[in-house]
């Protein structure tokens, strides 16, 4: 029978060419994480190298960048903002995300299983202006009946907003986390006689639990970087809140809403970058806690 | 040139996961054209014995290699062209893979990466060998058909008729009954019969009797370590050279 | 005869109970969809028709079409994926296929995760620096697109490597044995048997592309911009452009008296697109499984 013949040559040469633009694919994502912190860095580094005063930005809930008096860059109410949003749309989020996650989980047939998956997707997939605008126009109103304020731009809304948006997240992972829970578990704890809640609560939630810890901080990490909906939702008042229905504006709503109108390469410009700075590393720190809460379980 | 009496010839092959020692200085010639059969218990170093021939031992983790290996006098380790060495080996795995493509193509796959393109040479060298597999009564008239749909023991044939198609040298079976009904093994038995006169075959079992029909000489391997290798029938005789050889054969353990 | 004991029956009605629980949670969660969606169409009825999708804003956006919004988005979302697709597609590969364990696959695979999760108002200052200033692209479709392109990047880079890897290992095997090389073997087998999730993957970025505000809002975008009618090729790579996004929020914040409908009428096309993408690629993932090779 004939030999085989040998490769064409070009051939070869479109081989090892498409090998070398797939390995600087593969160090591409590297790149763009640090590139990035690299450009951010840079559009706020002159500032925060040469007299940015962290004392007052950390401590001082006096935001006034536009003043032309007494120009002040103290971000606190707005770190308080952020994380009164937040700390509002986990509680509520996490204990209905956990309990829809063990629905699925553990309640289900195949068909509703399928049915609610997909319902949580599409939950997942509305853009956020659109969550923005509910909050503008549904929510409001719903409060101001409710509480009879005067406008229902306010934490409760941010809140309530946000925790629908992150449920999705957390249902999604929570769910994956109780399904690594090997069946075994399961068996055993029905053959010694449990209930459907003591398998759920003592046996389930505890062997999962790495998971679903890593399913809440990623919901959290979701919550903290969220701009549209918050911009839209929260109010525009900057100050420290006191109660649930005190207007208030977030890290990431004050970027967005002054980022347009400040001179490019001013102190006020660069203040901007620099919280960006400071959201970038509290949702890197969020994922890189919650990846080695995951690594841990897969070592288990 | 003068062609190298011996196919395959092993010096001080040491192979190592991590820490793991699982090949601990193994020589062994392999002969032109013999069968030579591969026994042993478990986890003694039988595949990756073979796995070092064709270098796929190279995808494994963590994996470190030492000693000499040449295939027909050329120092495998030092080959630019790996396609080229592995094509020179044919290689049936334990477990009976059809790739999800059709029968001809499972077949033509290999030639087709090579470089040869025409459509009848193709079918020439599907057809030849799928007759070699003996496989070919049974799946002509649906070449078109999914490699994977095929059951465990025409699978294991495809694959034998994969490992054809590139005209290899030397044919590696790795335990390749260990997944099939006995009557397959039997017609796969067969065909290394008829295979014998035109290339070296390595047999590595876990069926001491399979060595005994097919293969001209035996290796006893055991732990990473090679006990001996001899004519079959000295191995099977009441007088090997290793006790350990006795009482494996025999079933005494293993 | 089994007869239940007290014990039994008090444990079945715990159940029932636990059961409800959860039932009840689940639901609480899934109505809002079903009422939002029904409330914002509900408003958005009186103005939703052909001539709403083609015809531009006018009268200082309080009556008109959405026109130009919606072919800056069309742009924006194929010019992203023309990007990020390839890209992303690639280095899935290197990392399933190619990468040797190490510390440089961790570092790796932990920077896509972190891509991942990276605020989308950061992405914008990230566009801002460095397409718009660094890159002197200046504010245009081509910076937002390339800054969307960077935020779709990581989940295809991660729904591409699923896909991959779902191709079972031994087929590779049986490929190299034969003495394919690793492109082959990519190209001949791990792929063809890929495109559907890969494809999954890359719908579902369309509608996140679609949806996005933060990104383009200083990237490109802007409040207002004339364009011809019914042209579909009306806007070029350096111009700025509207987006169906930006404009919900621009009518719905920055615009006094504007009709009720308008804003919801906006809403109901941007959240009807991006629900029937994603819907497209359910159906797609469905497919896909009923028509497995192995």
């Amino acid at each position: 029978m004939p030999a085989l013949p040998r490769r064409p040559r070009v051939e070869i040469l479109a081989e090892r060419a498409i090998e070398v633009l797939i390995r600087l694919c593969g160090i591409s994502a590297v790149l763009f994480v640090f590139g990035i912190f690299f450009f951010v860095f840079r559009e706020g580094s002159h500032l925060l190298f040469h007299g940015f005063n962290f004392r007052e930005f950390f401590f001082s809930p006096e935001w006034y960048p536009t003043s032309q008096s007494h120009v002040r860059y103290g971000a606190l109410a707005l770190i308080a903002g952020t994380a009164s949003v937040t700390l509002l749309a986990m509680l509520l989020a996490v204990p209905f995300g956990i309990g829809t996650a063990v629905f699925i989980s553990e309640f289900c047939g195949a068909r509703t299983k399928e049915t609610l998956k997909i319902t949580i997707e599409l939950l997942a997939a509305i853009p956020s202006v659109v969550w923005g605008f509910v909050g503008l126009t549904v929510m409001n109103k719903v409060i101001i009946q409710l509480f009879h304020t005067p406008i229902g731009l306010n934490v409760l809304n941010g809140g309530v907003i946000l925790a629908l948006m992150s449920v999705p997240i957390i249902v999604s992972i929570g769910e994956d986390a109780l399904k690594a829970v090997p069946d075994s578990y399961r068996e055993a704890a029905i053959a010694l006689g449990v209930t459907r809640w003591q398998l759920i609560h003592r046996v389930l939630v505890p062997a999962a639990r790495n998971g679903l810890l890593a399913a809440v901080l990623l919901g959290v990490g979701r919550a903290v970087g969220e701009t549209m909906a918050v911009l839209m939702a929260t109010g525009h008042a900057v100050k420290i809140p006191t109660s649930l229905l005190d207007s208030v504006r977030t890290l990431t709503a004050t970027i967005a809403a002054e980022l347009g109108e400040a001179a490019v390469h001013s102190d006020h410009y660069q203040v901007l970058f620099i919280i960006g700075i400071l959201l970038f590393t509290i949702t890197f720190a969020i994922n890189l806690a919650a990846d080695l809460i995951v690594r841990g379980v897969r070592r288990e | 040139m003068v062609t190298p009496p011996k196919m395959i010839e092993i010096r001080d092959l040491r192979v190592r996961f991590a820490r793991h020692e699982v090949l601990k200085g193994v020589t062994l010639d392999v002969c032109r054209n013999e069968v030579l059969g591969i026994i042993g218990p478990a986890q003694s170093g039988k595949t990756t014995f073979v796995k070092v021939i064709n270098r796929t031992i190279e995808d494994s983790p963590e994996v470190s290699v030492t000693g000499s290996v040449r295939v027909n006098g050329e120092d495998i380790w030092k080959l630019k062209d790996l396609p080229a060495l592995r094509r020179k080996i044919g290689m049936v795995a334990p477990l009976p893979v059809g790739l999800p493509l059709s029968i001809f193509d499972n077949v033509a796959f290999a030639p087709r990466m090579a470089g040869l393109r025409d459509r009848n040479e193709l079918e020439a060298r599907v057809e030849r060998c799928l007759r070699q597999a003996a496989l070919w009564d049974e799946v002509k008239d649906r070449l078109d058909s999914l490699g994977t749909r095929l059951s465990g023991g025409q699978q294991q044939r495809l694959t034998i008729a994969r490992a054809l198609s590139h005209d290899p040298e030397v044919l590696c079976l790795d335990e390749f009954s260990i997944a099939i009904d006995p009557v397959t093994t039997m017609r796969i038995e067969d065909v290394l019969k008829e295979l014998r006169s035109q290339i070296t075959i390595v047999l590595v079992t876990n069926l001491v009797q399979q060595a005994r029909r097919l293969a001209d000489r035996t290796a006893f391997f055991l732990n990473g370590e090679l006990v001996e290798v001899d004519r079959t029938e000295a191995i099977f005789s009441e007088t090997p050279a290793d006790l350990r050889t006795f009482q494996y054969v025999r079933g005494i353990f293993g | 005869m089994f007869q239940a004991t007290r014990f039994t029956l008090r444990k079945r009605r715990y159940e029932l109970l636990a059961r409800a629980v959860f039932f009840l949670m689940t639901l609480l969660i899934v109505t809002p969809l079903i009422l939002i969606v029904g409330y914002l169409v509900y408003q958005a009825w009186p103005i939703l028709s052909l001539d709403f999708l083609f015809t531009n804003p006018r009268n200082g956006m309080r009556s008109g079409g959405i026109w130009s919004p919606l072919l800056g988005t069309i742009y924006l979302v194929v010019i992203s994926l023309l990007v990020s697709t390839p890209i992303g597609v690639l280095a899935a590969i290197s990392l399933n296929e190619y990468a040797r364990e190490s510390w440089i696959t961790r570092v790796i695979n932990l920077a896509v995760v972190n891509l991942a999760g990276v605020p989308s108002i950061v992405h914008a200052l990230f566009g801002l620096g460095a397409f718009v200033l660094f890159a002197g692209l200046g504010k245009s479709i081509l910076a937002a697109s390339l800054t969307l392109a960077i935020m779709t990047l990581p989940v295809i880079i991660a729904s591409t490597k699923e896909a991959l890897a779902s191709v079972p290992v031994p087929f590779r095997e049986a490929c190299w044995n034969v003495g394919a090389t690793r492109w082959q073997t990519i190209r001949h087998v791990v792929l063809p048997n890929s495109v559907g999730g890969i494809l999954t993957g890359v719908i579902l970025q369309v509608s996140r592309a679609a949806g996005e505000t933060a990104p383009i809002m200083f990237t490109g975008v802007v409040f207002y911009k004339a364009i011809k009618e019914g042209d579909p090729f009306a806007y070029g790579l350096f111009d700025q452009c509207m987006a169906l996004s930006m404009h919900l929020f621009t009518i719905s914040t920055q615009v006094p008296d504007v009709p009720k409908a308008l804003p919801y009428g906006t809403a109901v096309v941007l959240l009807g697109a991006v629900l029937a993408v994603n819907a497209l690629a359910i159906l797609v993932r469905l497919r896909l499984r009923s028509r497995r090779k192995w």
